[in-house]
């Protein structure tokens, strides 16, 4: 690990060091709301914020992206060129969000090269959370606000200055010749991760996995849902919701084959062509969302597919929050009928 | 606008189409500007076809039917003009220029009316400045 | 307020009279509040009046369209008229709905403390005031500058329909409340069409906006419709634009205002001054206001033989 005083030195160095016009994607508002955009320069940079009103999702995976072009039977490849780019200031949360979407989009039999050309040009540099934010609880989901697996840099700010540790060759090899010494005392980081990890509020969702497969039919869904209005807000801030839907615009024999976020509390999610429905109601709607997050992710990955940012419940317009809905299903006894 | 603007213009069935006849088989002259489609009555009109056309790169909408009281089925352009009262003043209002959506009533004997609407919707749609306004725009590569 | 609403639904599920009531609850992030649905008498002191409470609840009433219950529902004055709206489509039943009508002399909205105080992490109520702890430090802004739009061009305070009335009565403030309408109308074409572009851009088609307004309730939204695609998918300005104009359009007679939908974009997209135009047009062209007759019909569903004609030629 080495030290600075100043997270200045990373930031120019990062921006002399990288191709021309590399961006530096950071937290930067924008009207009201937070957006993980390029930056100008350090200044633009919103230090203070701890998470965007949008995730770092769409730097890897864009609302709207195009795959394809096509003129008849003719396919026209999507000319965009996908630049190296620096990921900068990201929080634990958002990493392992990132880490996610990597699992989900670089399967072994499936990869997704759209996903993987701009995940593997970007360096993601993180940052540890000194003061969490109400509503934060990824202690409760097997992550900390001083995790830094997933980051090729990542940023512990301490009481004079910033340490920087590096956990892969890539960003090892980001910060190569900037002229600072190393550290070896680094013991005060345990006891600042510590402290952080005791502002955040902690939910028990021990043995959730197997709880929710036992209640698939459950009541439970019938009134958990009730509140949902069944927009895409919560889906579309998430950090690892990568759902997406296929589209195809023409015009004459011209036209382009593009994806979009899709919500899997949107109604027509799984409507089928023929009009059927499997699932037709908000309670089977929020059944999927929950057992996709705390039971099927896990079985397959073997890790939650939430990680307790909390941005779904502060952007909810009626205010659900995933995370207590967890605990309730964890707490959820069958009601003798 | 340099160019001749291209119109899409909704007719009536019953009307405003036999009075477009009309002025064909009169022989009365107007612009070429028209593209006609043919709906059973102006009510069918949704005012989202007027947008979609206009997204698509129609320079103008025309819509046109039976006059009140003449409607084939009898009240149908007085929901039709309630329909397009309330979207017209919506465009106006979000700042459409003026002269590209157009509404008329011309019955199956006005071949003489039908022209002068054209020319007049014509001449309005070329005074306007930016007929690019809710265009999409497709910048598709060709090869 | 609060226990005069806790008080009326105690009474009601006790005697039987309803299945549930909708209300509203305390939320769990600042300056939220949460709807609840609370069917047994214990659970009543949950229900709240709150401070922000721009949800409209009626909303939840079409969900029950075909099922037998009796639901006993907190209300707005706007959302009484969003009551009346839907009764005039017979989206529901007025025997099985019993109406707790609120005097409400307004909500404050979110979207607005952000604009106002920045993007909040915690808010104390302080009286006159609220203390909002933001990430650029403390801010005190007033009640009366949280007020949303539409809550200071409400002309309609008292509940339209009830079968019980709380709060005191509101006298209703001069003027029509479409003074921002008229505002904006003296802007230049080209800057009004620019506003609706530069807004309508930020939308990220969440449908926010039309999940939360009571009277979007089609079985199949235009914009979902793919047969054919009258809207494509994407983010094309011009798709979200006509998105939004359509929807607008569709909502002619039927929007009360009550700023659920522009309180719902987590985007925080001006919405109502487009639906407000709508009920200014409506109103003037056709002397219609969406809620406040029940006998009315629907300004789109009815005629005059002597609507004025002058734009057409």
């Amino acid at each position: 690990m080495i030290k600075l005083n100043e997270l200045r030195q990373l930031y120019d160095h990062l921006s002399r060091n990288t191709p021309r016009n590399t961006p530096i994607i950071g937290l930067k508002k924008e009207g009201n709301r937070y957006y993980y955009r390029p930056l100008k320069s350090y200044d633009e940079w919103s230090s203070d914020v701890l998470l965007g009103n949008f995730s770092p999702k769409e730097v890897f995976f864009p609302q709207d992206e195009v795959l394809f072009y096509f003129k008849a039977q003719k396919l026209i490849e999507s000319k965009e060129e996908i630049k190296p780019a620096v990921l900068w200031g990201v929080r634990p949360c958002d990493i392992a969000g990132i880490g996610e979407l990597e699992r989900m989009f670089n399967q072994i039999e499936y990869k997704d090269p759209y996903f993987m050309e701009r995940f593997d040009k970007t360096l993601i540099v993180g940052m540890a959370c000194t003061e969490p934010w109400p509503g934060c609880f990824c202690t409760s989901v097997e992550g900390s606000p001083y995790e830094s697996k997933g980051a090729d840099i990542f940023i512990y700010p301490i009481e004079d200055g910033y340490l920087i540790e590096t956990p892969s060759k890539k960003g090892e090899a980001a910060i190569e010749g900037l002229d600072v010494e190393e550290v070896s005392d680094v013991s005060q980081l345990e006891a600042d991760r510590r402290r952080a990890e005791d502002k955040i509020k902690k939910y028990n969702f021990e043995g959730i996995a197997d709880k929710l497969k036992s209640m698939v039919d459950s009541n439970f869904w019938d009134w958990i849902h009730n509140p949902c209005i069944g927009c895409g807000t919560c889906a579309f801030v998430c950090p690892s919701c990568h759902c997406f839907d296929i589209n195809d615009s023409s015009r004459g024999a011209r036209g382009l084959r593009s994806r979009q976020w899709d919500s899997c509390l949107f109604e027509g999610y799984t409507l089928e062509t023929s009009g059927h429905n499997p699932r037709p109601s908000g309670s089977q709607r929020w059944r999927q969302r929950l057992m996709h997050k705390f039971s099927y992710f896990p079985q397959v990955f073997g890790s939650y597919q939430c990680l307790g940012c909390g941005r779904c419940g502060r952007a909810c317009p009626v205010n659900i929050n995933i995370a207590e809905i967890a605990a309730k299903a964890v707490e959820w006894v069958e009601p003798q009928s | 606008m340099e160019k001749d603007p291209r119109i899409l213009a909704f007719l009536c069935n019953w009307c405003s189409y036999a009075g477009a006849d009309l002025a064909g088989t009169s022989r009365i002259q107007y612009p070429t500007t028209l593209r006609v489609l043919r709906v059973p009555c102006s009510a069918r009109v949704n005012p989202q076809f007027i947008l979609k056309a206009l997204q698509e790169g129609a320079d103008g909408v025309l819509v046109s039917g039976c006059h009140p009281g003449d409607c084939h089925y009898l009240e149908g352009n007085y929901y039709a003009h309630r329909k397009f009262a309330a979207m017209r003043d919506l465009l106006e209002y979000v700042g459409l220029e003026k002269g590209r959506v157009r509404f008329s009533w011309v019955s199956a004997a006005e071949g003489g009316k039908f022209a002068e609407v054209v020319k007049e919707v014509t001449d309005g749609v070329k005074q306007v400045k930016d007929t690019t306004q809710f265009l999409k725009k497709r910048d598709w590569p060709v090869e | 307020m609060t226990d005069a609403i806790r008080e009326e639904a105690r009474k009601i599920l006790s005697d039987g009279k309803v299945d549930f009531v909708i209300g509203y609850a305390e939320g769990d992030t600042p300056i939220q509040a949460k709807p609840v649905f609370i069917s047994r008498v214990e659970d009543v002191d949950k229900l709240v009046w709150p401070s922000f409470g721009l949800i409209n609840l009626a909303n939840y009433l079409l969900r029950y369209k075909t099922r037998n219950t009796r639901i006993g529902i907190v209300a707005k004055g706007c959302d009484t008229r969003s009551i009346v709206a839907l009764l005039k489509e017979n989206q529901i039943d007025r025997e099985r709905l019993f109406i707790i009508g609120v005097n409400c002399p307004g909500m404050l909205s979110r979207q607005v403390a952000r604009e106002k105080a920045g993007e909040i992490i915690s808010a104390e109520n302080k009286g006159e005031t609220w203390s909002f702890t933001t990430v650029e430090g403390k801010k005190e802004v007033s009640c009366f500058d949280l007020m949303p739009s539409n809550c200071a061009a409400c002309r309609h305070h008292a509940p339209v329909i009830s079968d019980v009335v709380v709060g005191d009565p509101i006298t209703e403030p001069e003027g029509d409340g479409y003074d921002s309408v008229r505002e904006f109308e003296k802007k230049s074409a080209p800057e009004r069409y620019q506003y609706l572009m530069s807004e309508m851009s930020a939308c990220i088609r969440c449908y926010a906006c039309r999940q939360a307004c009571p009277t979007c309730n089609c079985d199949e939204c235009f914009v979902d419709i793919t047969q054919p695609r009258w809207v494509d998918k994407g983010l094309d300005k011009t798709d979200l634009a006509i998105w939004q104009l359509i929807r607008t359009y569709h909502q002619a007679g039927r929007c009360v205002d009550c700023g659920a939908c522009e309180e719902a974009c987590p985007k925080g997209i001006k919405l109502l001054w487009l639906t407000r135009k709508m009920n200014l047009i409506v109103k003037e062209r056709f002397g219609f206001e969406a809620g406040v007759d029940p006998e009315a019909l629907p300004p789109l569903a009815t005629y005059e033989k002597d609507d004025t004609q002058e734009f057409i030629l």
